[in-house]
């Protein structure tokens, strides 16, 4: 029997970045600004979140996804904000958040007063970037101790998102990091991205998150 | 620990592809993979390897990945360059504005079967 060769040339992940397509276009017109954030384990991102919350508690939603446990989900909850916890051990343990898993999530949440939802993804830096979640903005998290070089090492992360967070800064005085070579470095993986420093521990950098999160609340 | 993931969406892909197209028998699907992407082949072939039993038509199907560098081109002197690491600067001139022409690909391209 003659073998029969067709061409396909469809993308792999297209049913997700069609799902992502949607909801970024409805967030949109609900008038959502809806984050991604993205890092390895330990970075603080719930840390942040817990601070923002502070600021902007009653028009934040968080989904939190992790591969087990609610943890972090608990200390948000805390803070009297709306939590939404996706735990991936069910679908087998994935390391990451997929388009569909955040559309479910959505269809259950009311978003009648939230004006900033957030997903914190599960913490790594390389399956995560690798899914569209359909978020406006793409935030990558890097704290001071992990060093100048992460983004030559999981470049996706940095070329798929909007703005880089480089946390801890606190812990500048007890580390041998260059923060400018961290800087520039940053910029030779992805010369469009911002860049804003802070620490929630002594609040250092802060106003400038809060005042990017005002400015892009335009959609 | 992605590679499970994506090759559920190849296997959903192919899968359709394969009924449209009359296929009873696939011999080799063909992915084109930027190497931007964090995906282990090793990882993809032994997932595929275990996964293709799951699905009606795909026993005896093989798995092809085409591996695609990472190419930029500086939009200011237009010098074009194979990445040997990510650093997306202009080698030549320096200049941060460069575009990526190839490398960050990942579709299915060819289903082949009888």
């Amino acid at each position: 029997m003659e073998t029969k060769k067709i061409k396909v040339m469809q993308k792999i992940l297209d049913i997700n970045d069609r799902i992502a397509s949607e909801l970024r276009n409805y967030l949109e017109k609900q008038g959502i600004l809806y984050l991604n954030m993205m890092s390895s384990p330990g970075s603080g991102k719930t840390s942040l979140i817990e601070k923002t919350a502070n600021k902007f508690k009653d028009s934040i939603f968080v989904i939190e996804g992790d591969i087990q446990n609610t943890l972090d989900a608990e200390r948000l909850n805390n803070l009297g904000i709306g939590v939404y916890q996706i735990n991936t051990g069910p679908f087998g343990g994935d390391c990451h958040l997929e388009a569909g898993w955040i559309k479910t999530a959505i269809e259950e949440i009311d978003l009648a007063s939230v004006k900033y939802l957030f997903v914190e993804n599960i913490g790594n830096l390389v399956c995560p970037a690798e899914f569209d979640i359909g978020a406006h903005i793409n935030i990558v998290i890097l704290s001071v101790a992990e060093g100048e070089d992460k983004q030559f090492k999981y470049p996706l992360a940095f070329r798929n998102s909007q703005l880089c967070i480089i946390s801890k800064t606190d812990l500048l005085p007890y580390l041998d990091i260059d923060l400018k070579m961290m800087k520039d470095n940053i910029k030779k993986v992805n010369s469009q991205i911002e860049i804003i420093e802070l620490s929630t521990k002594n609040g250092e950098g802060l106003s400038y998150w809060y005042e990017y999160l005002t400015q892009n609340n335009n959609c | 620990m992605h590679e499970g993931a994506i090759l559920k969406s190849v296997f959903d892909i192919a899968n359709n592809s394969r009924i449209n197209a009359n296929i009873n028998d696939v011999q080799k699907v063909k992915l084109v993979v930027g190497k931007l992407h964090h995906i282990v082949f090793q990882v993809m072939q032994m997932y595929f390897n275990i996964m293709k039993f799951e699905i009606i038509g795909f026993d005896n199907a093989v798995l092809e990945i085409i591996e695609r560098e990472p190419i930029i081109r500086c939009n200011r002197c237009g010098n074009t360059v194979i990445l040997e690491e990510a650093n997306f600067t202009c080698q030549v001139c320096n200049s941060h504005d460069t575009k990526l022409v190839q490398g960050d690909e990942m579709y299915i391209e060819s289903l082949e079967g009888n």
